[in-house]
């Protein structure tokens, strides 16, 4: 759907033409003269063919364009269909869309007949995390003769997710939950542990740990030490929550920092295999568990459309669900820190923040 | 760094030509009498050569020197070459260099500056050479390609162009011709529209009292023979026997057939003649005026002017005068070949002149002539009877034909009338009238004729004007060459502008009254020309209504407003047209099939009315949709209820959709051989 019509306006060329045939026009009125009234006639011409002949149906145009996710910064190509409803065809147009092409060059429309679509690809970057729901897209055109410029507003009920922009983690703070060693030796399909090294066995260990042929060769029990296996289950708290004393309004960089740094780790962690329960606290702590891809792409959608929110103290029984995880990463989004309720979490605890890195 | 260029290669070469067009019609429209051909190479080739040679001087400095050193030469070749030019020329020619530099170079905003600059000197050509109507149209089509296609590539290299750029189709360009044809109409519209508003300064038509004070009302003696009112400049005071004595310097002998003109008339009038409109200024140099040279090859004759008593307020000059020395405190006015002393002397001045060849036939009337307003007609004329005359005597309506004209009005007149001393009399209020159609004698003398003939040929669209002044005089016995001319031989005769010609002398008295009559050497023979016929039409009475009606301004100012109030109204949005039922492309349905086969394969089958949607949605939960499957089942839907058409990339997205299903079926099989 577009605006109920075109803007039009003088172009910078058109202005001065127009001044000159202003005071042509004067001089032909005030003297009387032949040759200034020619000058006139011949200055103001074009300003009346362009301003007649100009293409002010654009709002007339239908774009469609289909639900897109994204990464903050990075470049996508979008196909858009583009139809014209007008009567006559639309030529030389220029097209773009103000929030994601900031820095691209806008796309040159090819002529459009009335009731064609086309297909037009244009390279695009959602600079901004964020979801919207209507995409707006701008219709410029200067033909024929460049004298005025009209100018049309079409919009999209269409989904633009931009996930955060991903933050490199530092891999001891993504392998903090891969060392717990007391995970039980599974047949899964999973991704297996890295062999790391050799030790004693210890009695009570489980005897599928034990490396044979080099017990054999030492004499003794030994058994092979493993790294990189995860915990089935890792939590994720994702603090929104401003300390005590800020204000909202301040902390975003720290925030996006945070924001990306835990789609980092969910991704990380999803691709070697653990599940997460991840809970997000702002206004209301919203609690989901990543087992698959679906919820992996609810979560970043929700990264997409946090906000920081205003402090507020935690209920008693929100980190239940965290309590019986063996590893959990805190990420205080908000700055809060020194937040109390990581000391009721029994599991390990990782920060992740931007001190940190 | 400068960004590529992906403009199509044809728009860009249209641009250039049509810019370099617009520059040479531009330039093309300069007289060459005022502005001639070494000049205009001086002014234009130095710029087009730093504008085309880019990497002449990368210093900014180095460049300027070179321009200099380059114009520097240029101006003095052409200084070596033809002389100085006019003022108006020189002014205009600052504009010059510019305009070559920005149409060759042609970078970025080149062609609008180009573009404006060549409108100035299409503008300087017409004032300063009157308006040649082929060429204006030519520039207006052609600056309008330019401008437009300016407008496309600033659009194209804007932008990023599609990878299937469309091909200009037919429709496309017959829009950019009729907005060219619009715009030339427009140009005529707006012109029209404007000469509407009465302008709030002084009518200069009836004598121009403002500009000089000898300029006022001449009555010419229609009533009398050549005797004027009193006052100063008047020709009345021109008596005695010695007025003028002319002489070559060479000592050879003045011709019996020079016209010595003083004077001029343009305002008709059925009694009376009027000077008109004047451009007056001072002369061109201390010791005398220099008059636009007509030719460049001919030679230069110098004729000695010895004025006496009773002429002593006039300048007299022979036709196509180059210069006159001798002479201070004048005011002339070079455009109409006025000039007058200040104040009254008896200075002895020389006037150099050239004898051009005689008019050929079907030369041009002189452009600079619509400045001047020599086709003015009386507001009281009784066109019929003059058109009737004009008829009898079969004399050409076509303007360019002037020549014919003019020997047939002279061969008319001397038919019609007879020369006499004496004033026409007869049943009509205006002595002009009874001269041509008083029914006992049609008689008159110089000025009649004269005014009958300037009439007539205005009546056909030959501007022309009555000229004064003396003609034929006594030879002098001293066998020095020279004449003297008196009173006696003041004539009036008529005069037309030709192209590169000036005002050419066309006599229409009969010979035998005043001396050599107008014989154009190349005067067709009698019957190699066909006489034109004038077609009678039916329609011609409807034809000069509208002509009338399109002429009137505010005709054209009324459709300027309906046109401007239409474009501004605001439009439905158009339906769009019936579409056909859709039909679903067989190749969707056989592929969509394949696909739930394999799925079926897989052990996923769809329930009988279970649509797609829901069975997406039952394969999510149980975790077991591909991507590839949500893919394809979206394109199928595309094709059967939006409408789309099912082209190679959706057929490729379902052949995708179902490898995916076929692997998702062999998967199950291995794990069924897995577990047993």
């Amino acid at each position: 759907m577009a605006t109920p019509n075109s803007s039009i306006e003088l172009t910078p060329r058109g202005k001065v033409v127009l001044w000159l045939a202003s005071l042509a026009g004067g001089a032909a009125w005030i003297g009387g003269d032949d040759n200034a009234r020619l000058a006139a006639a011949m200055l103001a011409a074009p300003i009346l063919i362009d301003f007649v002949a100009k293409q002010r149906r654009l709002h007339f145009t239908q774009v469609r364009v289909a639900p897109r996710r994204t990464i903050a910064g990075a470049v996508f190509y979008q196909t858009v269909e583009v139809e014209h409803r007008g009567r006559r065809p639309l030529r030389s147009c220029i097209f773009y869309e103000p929030r994601s092409m900031r820095g691209e060059a806008p796309s040159m429309l090819p002529t459009l007949q009335p009731f064609e679509p086309q297909q037009i690809e244009l390279r695009q970057r959602s600079l901004v995390r964020s979801h919207v729901i209507e995409r707006v897209f701008i219709l410029e055109s200067q033909w024929p003769l460049g004298m005025f410029a009209t100018r049309s507003v079409v919009s999209s009920q269409c989904d633009l997710i931009t996930e955060p922009m991903r933050v490199p983690v530092r891999a001891d703070l993504l392998d903090a939950a891969a060392d717990a060693e007391t995970a039980p030796v599974d047949r899964s399909i999973l991704p297996g542990p890295e062999f790391q090294s050799l030790r004693e066995y210890l009695p009570e260990e489980d005897a599928r740990g034990v490396h044979a042929l080099r017990s054999a060769a030492l004499g003794t029990l030994v058994r092979r030490v493993t790294r990189g296996r995860l915990p089935r289950t890792i939590g994720v708290v994702l603090d929104l929550r401003r300390p005590p004393g800020h204000t909202r309004g301040r902390g975003m960089r720290r925030c996006e920092w945070s924001l990306g740094a835990c789609a980092t780790l969910v991704e990380e962690l999803h691709r070697r295999g653990s599940n997460m329960r991840v809970l997000v606290i702002d206004n209301e702590a919203e609690q989901i568990e990543v087992q698959g891809p679906a919820q992996l792409t609810d979560l970043l959608t929700m990264l997409s459309e946090a906000t920081l929110s205003a402090h507020r103290n935690l209920g008693p029984d929100q980190l239940d669900d965290l309590e019986e995880l063996v590893h959990c990463y805190w990420i205080p989004a908000g700055g809060y820190t020194k937040a109390p309720e990581t000391r009721h979490l029994t599991g390990d605890v990782t920060m992740i923040s931007e001190e940190v890195e | 760094m400068r960004r590529a260029d992906n403009s199509p290669r044809t728009l860009r070469i249209i641009a250039s030509i049509s810019l370099f067009a617009a520059t040479v019609l531009a330039l093309s429209n300069l007289p060459a009498s005022e502005l001639p051909l070494p000049w205009l190479l001086a002014f234009t080739v130095p710029g087009a050569i730093l504008g085309s040679w880019s990497r002449l001087a990368r210093s900014p400095w180095r460049r300027a020197l070179i321009a200099v050193i380059l114009q520097a030469s240029a101006c003095y070749l052409a200084l070596d070459s033809v002389g100085p030019m006019t003022r108006p020329a020189a002014l205009a020619c600052t504009i010059l260099p510019p305009l070559a530099f920005a149409t060759t170079r042609n970078h970025d905003g080149d062609p609008s500056l180009a573009l404006f600059l060549s409108f100035c000197v299409m503008l300087v050509g017409v004032i300063l050479d009157g308006i040649d109507m082929a060429l204006l149209l030519t520039y207006g089509a052609v600056a309008f390609l330019s401008l437009h296609t300016a407008t496309l590539l600033q659009a194209h290299r804007s932008s990023n162009p599609q990878p299937k750029p469309t091909p200009v189709r037919t429709a496309d360009l017959m829009a950019t011709s009729m907005m060219m044809l619009s715009c030339m109409v427009a140009v005529f519209a707006v012109e029209r529209t404007l000469s509407c508003l009465p302008s709030p300064s002084r009518n200069q038509q009836a004598g121009d009292g403002g500009a000089s004070k000898n300029n006022g009302d001449r009555e010419v003696g229609l009533d009398d023979s050549f005797i004027l009112d009193g006052g100063n400049g008047m020709l009345s005071e021109l008596n005695g026997e010695q007025l003028v004595r002319a002489r070559h310097a060479d000592d050879s002998k003045v011709r019996a057939g020079m016209y010595l003109r003083c004077g001029f008339f343009t305002v008709p009038g059925m009694d009376r003649w009027q000077i008109g409109k004047l451009e007056l200024q001072d002369q061109s140099h201390e010791n005398g005026h220099e008059f636009p040279s007509r030719s460049q090859t001919r030679a230069t004759r110098q004729l000695s002017i010895e004025r006496f008593g009773g002429a002593a307020k006039f300048v007299f000059l022979p036709p196509n005068p180059v210069q006159v020395r001798g002479l201070s405190d004048l005011t002339v006015d070079p455009l109409r070949g006025w000039i007058r002393p200040k104040q009254p002397n008896i200075d002895h001045y020389v006037v150099s002149y050239q004898n051009l060849p005689a008019v050929r036939r079907g030369a041009r009337i002189d452009r600079m002539s619509t400045r001047m307003d020599l086709l003015q007609l009386p507001a009281d004329i009784d066109l019929g009877q003059f058109e009737q005359l004009l008829e009898e005597w079969e004399v050409p309506r076509n303007p360019q034909r002037a020549m014919e004209a003019m020997r047939t009005i002279a061969d008319g007149l001397a038919i019609t009338c007879r020369y006499s001393r004496s004033e026409p009399v007869g049943e009509y209020s205006h002595k002009i009238e009874n001269f041509l159609f008083s029914s006992t004698d049609r008689r008159g003398y110089c000025m009649h004729f004269a005014s009958a003939a300037a009439l007539m040929l205005r009546m056909r669209g030959i501007p022309c004007r009555i000229a004064v002044g003396l003609y034929g005089g006594k030879p002098e016995t001293n066998g020095s060459g020279a004449r003297m001319y008196g009173s006696q031989h003041a004539h009036a005769w008529v005069e037309v502008p030709f192209e590169g010609r000036g005002f050419v002398t066309y006599d229409p008295t009969p010979p035998e009254s005043r001396g050599v009559p107008f014989a154009p050497s190349n005067a067709p023979d009698a019957g190699s020309d066909p006489t034109i016929e004038i077609e009678r039409s039916v329609l011609e009475p409807a034809m000069r209504a509208i002509s009338k009606v399109v002429a009137t301004p505010w005709t054209w100012a009324i459709v300027l407003a309906i046109v401007l109030v239409l474009a501004m109204l605001p439009r439905r949005e158009p339906k769009p047209p019936a579409r056909a039922q859709a039909v679903v492309a067989p190749q969707a349905r056989r592929a969509l099939a394949k696909l739930l086969r394999a799925l079926a394969h897989a052990g996923h089958r769809r329930f009988p009315g279970q649509t797609l949607e829901l069975f997406a949605q039952d394969l999510e939960e149980r975790d077991r949709l591909a991507p590839e499957v949500r893919t394809a089942f979206h394109a199928y839907q595309e094709v059967r209820f939006g409408g789309r058409v099912f082209d190679q990339e959706r057929l490729t997205l379902m052949q995708q959709g179902v490898r995916a299903a076929i692997a998702m079926q062999s998967g199950g099989e291995h794990r069924q051989q897995k577990s047993t």
